[in-house]
């Protein structure tokens, strides 16, 4: 490549990013007009940037996909939701339970089972959701919305 | 300084490009992701290091790069960003076309591959992230006329692969 060659290449690369000035542009313009290396060069340039641009929008594309957002409607209906489930579970396993262990009928050591189940469920359930609670408050990502 | 605000809205500029580099360079969705969010959270926990009078991008781009970095360290196998944009999801099924246009990304994917890293670093860049010559000069740590003869020869070095590799 001979020096005056050497003066395009800026161009060249701005040219391929849509970068030019009009001043520039008229100057390479009259460079290509005469330059078929520098034409060629330029073509193949641009192919290449359309290409990785395709590619770069397909990445992009996917970034975008991401799960519906929290509105207060949609957090409102989800705590009623949950409130109304927790009302209904614990009435009717207070019902049950009440039926259960008052009915002479039912031999003692079935009750005594029972009721150990229950009991060791609901630690369970208790610890577990501490253990949520506690990983939450923890958690330093909580803020960070993507 | 940036007022935690401030740091928001950059990063709401920031991390769609964030996730094309840290894509490009993990080629995995979910862990691009991943990476996406710590790198958010250090940037808003460290934001009093953040100098807000120059821009967030590159300031951003180190502590994801880094962090993407230690991730490709603790790999026991690589992978490729096109192996994993094959699987992308597509709105339609590919025409002759697209398919010639999916032939010329996957030589274009291995040009990139096969240069030099400073050159492919320009490449991931300008072509991938849509830097700004002054953005990348404050990256690389460089004047931005380097920037722009380094793009040059990242360019030509990447035409000259694809023309020995016969693709159109």
């Amino acid at each position: 490549m001979t020096e005056s060659h050497e003066r395009f290449e800026v161009l060249l690369v701005k040219a391929t990013d849509d970068q030019l000035t009009d001043d520039e542009r008229r100057l390479l313009d009259r460079h290509l007009e005469s330059c078929e290396s520098c034409r060629a060069e330029l073509a193949d340039f641009r192919m290449i940037k359309e290409t990785t641009d395709a590619m770069a929008a397909r990445i992009r594309a996917d970034a975008a996909i991401e799960p519906a957002r929290e509105t207060p409607a949609t957090r409102g209906l989800l705590t009623l939701g949950f409130l109304l489930l927790l009302v209904g579970v614990l009435l009717l396993l207070g019902v049950a339970g009440y039926l259960f262990f008052s009915d002479h009928g039912v031999p003692l050591w079935v009750k005594a089972g029972v009721g150990a189940v229950a009991v060791g469920s609901a630690a369970l359930l208790g610890h577990a959701l501490r253990v949520r609670a506690r990983a939450r408050r923890r958690d330093p990502y909580r803020e960070v919305d993507l | 300084m940036a007022t935690r605000p401030a740091l928001e809205a950059e990063l709401e500029q920031a991390l769609p490009r964030g996730y094309v580099a840290a894509f490009r360079w993990l080629g995995n969705r979910d862990e691009s992701r991943e990476v996406c969010q710590e790198a958010a959270a250090r940037a808003l926990a460290a934001g009093e290091r953040f100098d807000g009078t120059r821009p967030f991008y590159p300031w951003f781009y180190r502590i994801l790069k880094n962090l993407c970095l230690d991730r490709i360290g603790r790999r026991s196998h690589a992978r490729r960003a096109e192996e994993e944009l094959a699987h992308l999801p597509r709105a339609s099924r590919d025409t002759e076309s697209e398919l010639v246009l999916r032939e010329r990304q996957r030589a274009v994917a291995r040009a990139i591959e096969g240069l030099a890293p400073e050159l492919r670093e320009v490449i991931e860049l300008r072509h991938f992230q849509d830097l700004s010559y002054e953005e990348m000069a404050e990256v690389i740590g460089c004047p931005t006329g380097t920037v722009m003869s380094r793009l040059y020869r990242a360019r030509k070095a990447l035409r000259q692969r694809l023309v020995e590799g016969g693709t159109p």
